[in-house]
């Protein structure tokens, strides 16, 4: 089931914040995990016998982890969370990365493999991650109270989180499972969010998705400059406001049951510098490889030499993440190329230059990035990275790119503007000037986002969310 | 004690999850036949005066799928808007992209039924009793052709040869 179907919104959301309502406190986690096993098994019921497998093989590791943390067993403890680990990145491994590592040694060697995998389970990538989380969290002690199975279960399957995140670690999600505080506010918080969100992702993504299309439709031999501009621009947009659509979503939907999960995404189309983006862009993927595997390399508490091995090791991980696929690996490469000139090379220089100049220049950098981790493959990055230099195809500026920048031009600034905190500060300054006013024209626009986001679901035009490919 | 309970458990699960996983990815024998000769013998059973092969621009924009994504994917669509002759053969590797074949001429198939159904007789004609759409071996075929039946049977024939 997605989150932006019509079912979801209208049957099953509803009917989940009623019967949570209804049922006592002590029954709540086991109908949320109830819940998440219709949720998962809407689409496909094989999914949710793999991901009760992987929370059962995970629940025993963690409880057998926590016992030898405290009978003091180092090496076994470490034998059994390498164990662990590697477990779950074999089942990543086998779903998302055993094609193309086939195909990438069929293309070395010539020998030609042809394998029938079955389809990936929904959030294969968010859960495994969860689940490494839980192990290495345990394994250290930063979370002793091992939960018991079923709201363990909730952990891993919680339907508000599992087809795209955000990866929230054990540590912070455990306690809350325990207890957490319901509330009208935290109600009301959340269905705004979750508004906001389905709006981000079915209205402003939606459109921009029509954009790319467009673009993507000309043929790269004739495509001029400003027409690949418009592309990146609109697929850079797009990604901010589906991914950050459906985050929004998935907070909101975790607030609406009483969880408290940060923020996955703060402007990061403003930040100032690469390393500024990567602290406000999937913040819960970024955190998650700073702690469990940054870190634990030894972080920048190290040689130059040894962290610049760290933060390859990291980026090479994080472009594999995104998918099985060369690009994604280059994608990556080249954050790490920009970070690290940053850190080692331009921390004077950049001081120097205005902020304005230097938000300017990462979102510029950002969707260079971009141009190559949506292209189909290396070949396609690398030509329409060419187009955007304006070298071959037609030049600088065609009909073709006017015509779509006539189209287009009103979408592409109004989403500038929304991903900044533009339109967040107006709202929150007119709420301060007239306290009931607000409320009123606040719920009204809600009311309004909800029916422009199901006229646009109504209408069939909602693409799945990008990151639930990932 | 504990610790024995611990592991007999979670390596039962892991199993499980193995057998699972064994029964699920059983799919029909793969085919070792060469696409190329695949599409031979299915353009050898067809009707092709209409036809002409697609770059793969075209691929992307009617059916929103990536050729090159794909061991093999050839298209042959119409010379004219006018008619719906359609041949498209594809190699998969994995139930994701059989999927994404099948739901790609599913909506093709709709789409282009919308377009004549007012008007096209002949034409609706052709996409509601000539056309068929079917995987097999990592194989994937969608035709919309007089003599589809042909051509499916070349199809499956031609799957049949290493």
């Amino acid at each position: 089931m997605s989150l932006t179907s019509i079912s979801f919104v209208f049957i099953f959301l509803p009917a989940s914040v009623v019967l949570y309502r209804i049922v006592p406190g002590i029954g709540r986690n086991a109908l949320l995990l109830l819940l998440s096993v219709l949720f998962i098994s809407w689409g496909n019921p094989a999914d949710m016998v793999l991901i009760a497998l992987s929370i059962v093989f995970n629940y025993f590791t963690a409880l057998e982890l926590a016992h030898l943390r405290r009978s003091g067993g180092t090496l076994m403890k470490r034998l059994v969370l390498g164990s662990g680990i590697a477990a779950n990145l074999a089942l990543l491994v086998f779903f998302k990365y055993v094609v193309f590592l086939l195909n990438n040694i069929g293309a070395l060697t010539g020998i030609q493999f042809h394998l029938t995998l079955p389809q990936a389970p929904i959030g294969i990538s968010f859960f495994t991650f969860s689940a490494i989380s839980c192990l290495c969290d345990v394994a250290k002690g930063d979370e002793d109270a091992i939960l018991n199975p079923l709201d363990f279960a909730l952990y891993i399957a919680f339907f508000a989180k599992i087809t795209s995140g955000p990866i929230v670690k054990f540590r912070e999600m455990a306690g809350q499972i325990r207890q957490r505080s319901l509330s009208v506010q935290s109600l009301e918080e959340g269905f705004k969010l979750f508004i906001t969100g389905l709006a981000k992702k079915v209205i402003i993504a939606g459109s921009l998705g029509t954009v790319y299309n467009a673009v993507k439709a000309v043929p790269l031999g004739s495509m001029s400059a400003l027409t690949a501009w418009e592309g990146a621009l609109a697929c850079s947009l797009m990604l901010y406001f589906d991914f950050g659509g459906y985050s929004d979503m998935a907070i909101g939907l975790a607030r609406i049951f009483g969880f408290s999960f940060s923020k996955n995404f703060d402007y990061p189309y403003t930040s100032v510098s690469m390393t500024d983006f990567w602290r406000r862009w999937h913040i819960s993927l970024g955190s998650w490889f700073r702690d469990y595997v940054y870190i634990p390399l030894g972080g920048s508490r190290v040689s130059k030499k040894r962290n610049i091995f760290n933060l390859s090791v990291v980026w090479i991980l994080t472009g594999l993440w995104h998918g099985a696929n060369w690009t994604f690996v280059i994608w990556g490469l080249y954050h790490l190329g920009l970070l690290l000139l940053e850190k080692f090379v331009l921390r004077d220089i950049t001081a120097k230059i205005p902020s304005l100049i230097r938000s300017v220049i990462t979102f510029i950098l950002a969707v260079i990035g971009w141009t190559v981790f949506f292209a189909e493959d290396v070949a396609y990055a690398a030509l329409y990275l060419l187009r955007m230099a304006g070298i071959g195809g037609s030049g600088w500026s065609d009909r073709t790119g006017m015509y779509l920048l006539s189209g287009g031009w009103i979408l592409l600034a109004l989403a500038i503007a929304g991903s900044t905190p533009l339109f967040a500060s107006a709202a929150k300054k007119i709420s301060t000037l007239n306290k009931p006013a607000a409320e009123v024209i606040g719920t009204l626009f809600f009311a309004l986002l909800l029916l422009g986001s199901t006229a646009f679901m109504i209408s069939d035009t909602v693409s799945s969310f990008l990151y639930a490919q990932f | 004690m504990k610790s024995i309970i611990f592991e007999i458990c979670r390596w039962a699960a892991a199993a499980a999850a193995i057998v699972f996983l064994i029964s699920l990815g059983t799919p029909p024998a793969d085919s070792h036949a060469d696409p190329r000769k695949v599409m031979e013998a299915a353009c050898g059973s067809a009707e092709m005066t209409n036809m002409q092969q697609a770059p793969n621009q075209v691929i992307k924009r009617i059916y929103g799928i990536n050729p090159s994504d794909y061991e093999y994917c050839v298209l042959y669509y119409p010379l004219t808007n006018m008619n719906v002759d359609e041949l498209l053969i594809a190699r998969y590797s994995d139930a994701e992209q059989e999927s994404a074949l099948c739901a790609a001429a599913g909506n093709r198939l709709d789409s282009q039924k919308q377009v004549f159904e007012s008007y096209g007789v002949g034409q609706t004609e052709l996409l509601t009793n000539h056309s068929v759409i079917d995987s097999c071996g990592g194989f994937f075929l969608f035709a919309v052709n007089t003599r589809s039946d042909d051509i499916h049977e070349a199809f499956i024939k031609a799957l049949e040869e290493e």
